[in-house]
């Protein structure tokens, strides 16, 4: 479902991303993990078309994100590290500017709103403008509007910051039923036992490079956590 | 504006006889307050809600000095207006007038002073907007209307007292100084005390001056974290029904989301859309007096074909200073990533934000030139040249927008006014555009003697399409990697 081959990364002459490669399959989580800086958020910028970058292939589904950006995007949901969204309009109209550019039919996106912002808990507050949020609701918003329209591959950069324990709860029984329904999710966090709880694969990058990858279960086989394979790359 | 104060005092210098030249300084000190009045409008977008309220807020950072801060960036703008304005004036004047050294030293003394009774009022206007609007659903249109109805009503008393002969001027600049002597005595101090040296009134310019500087920093230090909290708010609703609601066609989507976005600015709304709502102002003005500008119609259309050539290129004038895409992009900011990670191409991107300039200025301008025409009994043939005419200059100006924004883009900022009004590719835009209106008019005017009207109108058109295409190309190519490197 997603291919990284050999993605490098500069910003001005300092390379921050050297040259990685990452595959997510179909029904796959994958867990990227790494320290501040590492490079995880470029890499995954990069993933979902907001990074150009200097070399390397990033396929999705297929295709190549820099010859068919659209295309690519069409089957992406992307949740950045923070939720800045359009603050002048309300929590409906922002998911309905999502539906219509996914041109989702009316009755499945009415019918999905209902079920995600009562999940979410914040069905009461969708007519309210979004100016009037706080991050929390703000980030519950943006993962209704990623979840909606049943994307193939979702991409998550630190999707549980901000979020109450339901709703962390909630976001990660719903990460696990997009998966076994078929669809792919690569999400970065630095919360490791989640990491480790709910991915089927892991990747930890450091300084740009990829220094840990692999299933989940081949990584903590020496009965080591995540965290103490973390601090030992440290 | 150094060259624009210093030409009109040239102009007045020209038509007023000597002894009348201390009308000069009295009209400047007017327009100066009156422009700080009207920037009231904006107070609401300096002063209260920007993003790093929160922040400062929890520093320790004593909150006199935030506000201190906030406060000077604000009287630095006003003063921007004072300076560029006044000096010129005042040495152009004393000069002229073959004024003292006294006149000098009260005049240049006085200066900072004199505008503060103005943005103490400015001030509470920008608040008495805000209040009234507060944080309601339509906080927007309501300062809007508010903010329109100020201005309007300055233009209004403006045009009215707007002279047609020397004569007329003179007896208007004198109404004015009375008008002035009664209503803001400030200014009538700051002018007598330096013409005629009256230290008294030196001094009462300072005092008065300055006491209205304190009023607005205490009116501004009690208001402060308290409008700063209700900009932080938005509204919402005592309770939301969830109906099933219509999705929208994609394209549609991405022009609304445009649309509702320059509408959710008054301040943008105001610095992009000034021409055209003078232009159908007057339009209006001229059909419901149309009865008194009958003598003057056939008069002027004896001129032949060529002055509809100059009208249209006046109106081409006012549509070059509606340029909404010179900021639209920087506007997306932090939330630059949701265009960026949607399905939708560049060019999608690109045609949604020209598209709301270019519809931006053909609704009024073709209904400017229904009016227009049907007054001045303007051929159908004209009418068709005018409309492909204005095709052409909002194509141009949305493209020439897109361009700038691409090249000199400013997503970082912590206020959108900073952006509407401070960004090089709003002051570009703004230049550009006036540059090459203002070229327009001149080339035509100096070289139309070797062309027919139409001949003329045909290369100002061709000019366009050419500088148009070539902007397509380059917003299709370039423009689309600028806008990926963002």
């Amino acid at each position: 479902m997603l291919k990284v081959i050999n993605f490098h990364k500069s910003y001005g002459k300092k390379e921050v991303v050297k040259g990685i490669n990452l595959e997510v399959k179909p029904g796959e989580i994958f867990g990227f993990v790494g320290h501040n800086g590492a490079g995880k958020t470029t890499t995954i910028k990069s993933i979902v078309g907001i990074l150009p970058f200097e070399e390397g292939t990033i396929l999705i589904d297929g295709k190549d994100i820099v010859k068919n950006p659209v295309e690519c995007k069409k089957v992406i949901s992307y949740i950045p590290d923070n939720p800045d969204i359009y603050e002048h309009m309300t929590g409906l109209n922002y998911l309905k500017f999502i539906a219509s550019i996914f041109e989702m039919d009316k009755d499945y996106f009415n019918k999905k709103v209902d079920e995600l912002s009562k999940e979410f808990e914040i069905y009461s507050n969708l007519g309210d403008q979004i100016k009037s949020y706080s991050h929390g609701m703000k980030q519950k918003l943006v993962i209704i509007s990623a979840l909606m329209h049943d994307p193939k591959l979702l991409i998550f950069d630190e999707p549980f910051v901000g979020l109450d324990p339901k709703a962390s709860f909630t976001l990660k029984k719903l990460m696990k039923e997009l998966c076994s329904n078929g669809s792919s999710i690569f999400f970065s966090s630095h919360v490791l036992e989640v990491v480790e709880k709910l991915c089927d694969y892991v990747a930890i990058i450091k300084d740009g490079i990829i220094v840990v990858q692999g299933e989940t279960e081949d990584i903590l086989k020496d009965n080591k956590s995540l965290e103490d394979i973390f601090l030992e790359l440290e | 504006m150094l060259y624009f104060s210093s030409l009109y005092v040239n102009m007045f210098i020209e038509i007023l006889p000597i002894e009348k030249y201390f009308y000069i300084p009295y009209v400047f000190s007017f327009v100066i307050f009156i422009l700080i009045i009207l920037f009231s409008t904006s107070v609401k977008g300096y002063l209260f809600g920007f993003e790093d309220f929160d922040l400062l807020m929890s520093l320790p950072i004593k909150k006199e000095l935030i506000m201190t801060v906030k406060f000077s960036g604000f009287l630095i703008l006003q003063y921007i207006y004072v300076i560029f304005l006044m000096i010129p004036m005042i040495i152009i004047y004393g000069i002229n007038a073959n004024m003292d050294i006294i006149f000098y030293l009260f005049a240049f003394v006085g200066l900072p002073f004199m505008p503060l009774l103005a943005i103490l009022i400015s001030l509470l206007i920008g608040i008495t907007i805000k209040v009234l609007s507060g944080k309601s659903k339509y906080e927007n249109l309501i300062s809007g209307i508010l903010s329109f109805g100020l201005s309007s009503f300055i233009f209004f008393l403006s045009f009215n007292m707007n002279p047609d002969n020397n004569v007329q001027i003179i007896k208007s600049f004198s109404k004015l100084i009375s008008f002035i002597k009664i209503f803001i005595p400030t200014i009538y101090f700051y002018v007598n005390g330096a013409i005629n040296g009256n230290i008294i009134h030196f001094v009462l310019n300072i005092v008065i001056n300055l006491f209205s500087l304190l009023l607005a920093i205490k009116i501004f230090s009690n208001m402060f974290i308290k409008l700063n909290n209700v900009s932080q708010e938005g509204y919402k609703v005592k309770k939301f029904k969830f109906n099933n609601t219509n999705i929208n066609k994609k394209g549609f989507t991405l022009f609304k989301k445009e649309f509702l976005r320059f509408l959710s600015n008054f301040q943008y709304i105001l610095n992009t859309s000034f021409g055209l709502i003078i232009m159908v102002g007057a339009s209006i003005y001229l059909l419901i007096n149309k009865n008194n500008f009958i003598v003057y119609i056939d008069e002027i259309m004896n001129f032949g074909e060529k002055i509809i050539v100059y009208g249209l290129l006046i109106m081409g004038q006012l549509l070059h200073s509606t340029c909404t895409t010179c900021v639209s992009i920087s506007l997306e900011g932090k939330q630059l990533w949701i265009l960026k990670s949607l399905p939708i191409s560049v060019k999608e991107i690109f045609l949604s934000k020209a598209l709301v300039n270019i519809l931006l200025i053909l609704f009024p301008s073709i209904f400017s030139l229904i009016i227009i025409s049907f007054v001045l009994r303007i051929s159908i043939v004209w009418v068709m040249i005018a409309i492909l005419y204005f095709i052409c200059v909002s194509l141009f100006v949305s493209m020439i927008g897109l361009v700038l924004n691409l090249l000199f883009p400013k997503l970082d900022f912590d206020r959108e006014i900073v952006v509407i009004k401070q960004s090089m590719s709003s002051f570009l835009g703004i230049m550009i555009n006036l540059i090459i209106g203002i070229g327009i008019v001149f080339l035509t005017i100096k070289f139309s003697y070797l062309t027919s009207a139409y001949t003329t109108m045909l290369i100002i058109i061709m000019f366009y399409i050419i500088s148009s295409l070539i902007m397509y190309v380059w917003l299709n190519t370039k423009g689309v990697k600028k806008f990926n490197n963002l």
